[in-house]
């Protein structure tokens, strides 16, 4: 922030504190269901504001979560790819025998169902799924996020809920009770 | 398009609690405090109650069209109107009623002595012993009097001392009845 005046600078850090405040648990959750391990999606979390804090004051406030939000998607694909680069490994689908106990299962073990079954659809769907069914973004606010035409937004949307429910099925018809 | 979210309208009940797993996870809570720390700034006190940021968040829901969201609570409703006697607000309002009233008393107790001072004026007060005896006069003191209603006590008991001893008034021992102030004076 080196050109910015320090009237700039109070307010930025006024910002940063309530961005903090506000969208710190919706960055972190986009992370995390992008992909982004739980160990990783700290540090993640952090370079986000941390480029959120050098641009926030160009942005305008009913774009700071949008903003950010882009930012998550844009970080998150960023570690997906070193992942990728640095080890080959597969999604992570747990064991047949976990859908036997769906029911009883923990938050924290259903979490880990979830991450598997978002990790079988597209970036670009996996994106807009997330946006819209776990953080409450509107498709109009996905589309500015992710710089799509409504429609296109629209449609990911679709087949992104397609595909879940599809694979959901399938996991329950196959490690369920015979 | 308004679609409501799959958390509510899925058909499946394994859709909706893998996503209500989902929307109900939350960052360790001493991240947030440490990202703040490291980029210099505070966070503020309410953030920190992660649950209640998703509450917030949940809120948002029917702002697209879908219904509510099962973990929404009376807390996400909206701002609640401002109520005098709620929680602080009723000591506050004692403690404001506290010292109002003892200004009054402060400045009451000050101006007695100063409004004495100021007609020089001695105060009138009846001895212990001048009670029980009928011939005894009323003796005079520089005593201040604590308070008004004293004040027209004495008074009463002066003029009356007065025309005691001027003889138009007969020498009889205050009663109770001619002690009161306003009773007694007219009293032959």
């Amino acid at each position: 922030m080196g050109g910015v005046s320090p009237k700039q600078r109070a307010g930025t850090a006024e910002r940063l504190s309530a961005a903090l405040g506000e969208h710190f648990s919706m960055v972190w959750r986009t992370l995390r269901r992008l992909g982004v391990e739980s160990t990783a999606a700290n540090d993640a979390a952090q370079v986000v504001f941390v480029t959120f804090a050098s641009r926030a004051h160009e942005i305008p406030i009913t774009r700071q979560r949008s903003f950010l939000a882009g930012l998550a998607i844009r970080v998150a694909a960023n570690a997906q790819r070193r992942k990728r680069r640095n080890e080959e490994e597969g999604a992570r689908v747990p064991r047949h025998g976990a859908w036997v106990d769906e029911e009883t299962m923990k938050r924290s073990e259903r979490r880990e169902l979830l991450d598997a079954g978002l990790s079988t659809l597209s970036t670009e769907l996996r994106t807009v799924f997330v946006l819209y069914e776990l953080e409450g973004f509107t498709l109009p606010e996905i589309a500015e996020t992710l710089e799509l035409p409504l429609v296109m937004a629209t449609s990911r949307l679709r087949q992104g809920r397609h595909a879940f429910e599809a694979w959901v099925t399938r996991e329950q018809s196959s490690g369920g009770p015979p | 398009m308004t679609e409501p979210p799959l958390v509510n309208s899925s058909p499946n009940p394994a859709t909706r609690r893998l996503l209500e797993a989902g929307l109900s996870d939350e960052p360790p809570p001493e991240l947030r405090p440490a990202v703040a720390a490291a980029l210099g700034v505070t966070v503020p006190s309410t953030a920190s109650s992660s649950s209640a940021l998703a509450r917030v968040e949940l809120a948002s829901e029917p702002a697209r069209g879908g219904p509510a969201r099962p973990e929404k609570t009376a807390d996400s409703a909206g701002p609640r109107p401002a109520r005098l006697f709620d929680g602080a607000g009723k000591w506050f309002v004692a403690g404001a009623l506290l010292g109002v009233v003892a200004c009054a008393v402060i400045l009451l107790a000050r101006s007695a002595p100063q409004r004495s001072e100021a007609t020089a004026t001695p105060s009138v007060t009846k001895t212990q012993s001048s009670v029980g005896n009928a011939r005894d006069l009323p003796t005079l003191s520089s005593t201040p009097a604590p308070s008004r209603s004293f004040d027209i006590d004495l008074e009463a008991a002066r003029e009356l001392a007065v025309r005691q001893a001027l003889g138009e008034a007969p020498a009889e021992p205050p009663t109770a009845a001619s002690s009161a102030p306003r009773t007694g004076l007219g009293k032959p």
